[in-house]
């Protein structure tokens, strides 16, 4: 991972860091949360968001990457990340509830768009690297803060169910994107 | 008009070959030992996993694939001889396994997903 990727990862890990702290209150004295704190509504489209933005790196790799391995991981992506989202979807038309955008949401989308100019810009085998290395950082990412911050403070129990099997399915892609780092980077040290 | 002993000689002799005869066939019956039922095998697919990952059956079993986990899997043997293709959420799929040996299988869109189908010899090679 490049230090602007892991720049830009950070920031939007530390911001969910604190919505999520303000939300649970934990580190707060265990005060109720605030008016203005994140509800589990903007949780959810954080969550949803982050699914959305795997997607769409994950076309921009079938339309560059010419190695099979890439595009067999970009399609169990597209696949999986699919699957969760409608999920979700189904859950939220259930509960009658709308997933409310938020900061963290547009600093996420605001993050994505960078990476995806920069990857749009290789080809090759370096473009390949450099995607799954991404597909690397971004599901440690996004792994870390639905374990430590998302699970933890949603209060609905059916949303809370979803999330861990969200988390279920974003760990083996982890391990996935590990191995797949690992096959591109072989006989490089 | 034939002899009376000789009447019961014959009734004697038919009812001994019907003894011989019935007890005959329910010999065979006896002997031969009815043809084990098919059975029928599920295997889950949960939390990434082939559950349970290995399996023995006997010829002619079927083996049921359910997807239980929210992403969708396959079932597809390591050379393609079968392949369920995409099972979403709640599928459900089979193959009746006929060959005898070991066949292993993988999901095609998670590979660390693996499991295993022995298809034994005789029934009494079940678990």
């Amino acid at each position: 991972m490049n230090t602007k990727t892991r720049l830009s990862l950070f920031s939007s890990l530390l911001l969910i860091g604190l919505l999520a702290l303000i939300t649970t209150g934990t580190d707060l004295g265990d005060e109720p949360p605030t008016a203005t704190a994140p509800n589990d509504m903007e949780i959810a489209h954080i969550a949803y968001t982050a699914g959305i933005l795997d997607i769409r790196y994950a076309h921009l790799a079938l339309a560059i990457s010419e190695n099979p391995d890439v595009q067999a991981f970009a399609e169990t992506m597209i696949r999986d990340h699919t699957a969760v989202n409608e999920k979700a979807v189904a859950l939220l038309q259930q509960l009658k509830a709308t997933p409310q955008d938020n900061p963290t949401s547009q600093k996420l989308i605001q993050d994505a768009a960078k990476i995806r100019k920069e990857l749009m810009a290789l080809e090759g085998a370096t473009f390949d690297k450099r995607y799954a290395a991404n597909e690397l950082a971004y599901h440690q990412f996004v792994n870390q803060t639905v374990e430590n911050q998302f699970i933890p403070a949603v209060r609905n129990p059916q949303f809370k169910s979803l999330l861990a099997s969200a988390l279920r399915t974003f760990k083996v892609h982890e391990q996935h994107a590990e191995k797949l780092n690992s096959s591109l980077n072989q006989g490089e040290m | 008009m034939s002899h009376p002993a000789c009447r019961k000689c014959a009734v004697l002799i038919v009812g001994a070959l019907l003894f011989i005869g019935v007890g005959g066939v329910l010999d065979l019956c006896v002997q031969q030992p009815p043809a084990p039922a098919a059975q029928r095998h599920v295997v889950e697919m949960l939390d990434f996993a082939f559950k349970p990952a290995s399996l023995t059956v006997a010829p002619g079993d079927t083996i049921v694939w359910i997807n239980r986990d929210i992403v969708p899997h396959t079932a597809t043997e390591n050379h393609e001889a079968w392949d369920s293709n995409t099972l979403h959420e709640a599928d459900s799929w089979y193959v009746v396994l006929q060959e005898q040996g070991r066949q292993s299988y993988y999901c095609r869109f998670h590979p660390a997903m693996q499991g295993s189908i022995v298809v034994s010899k005789t029934d009494h090679e079940r678990p």
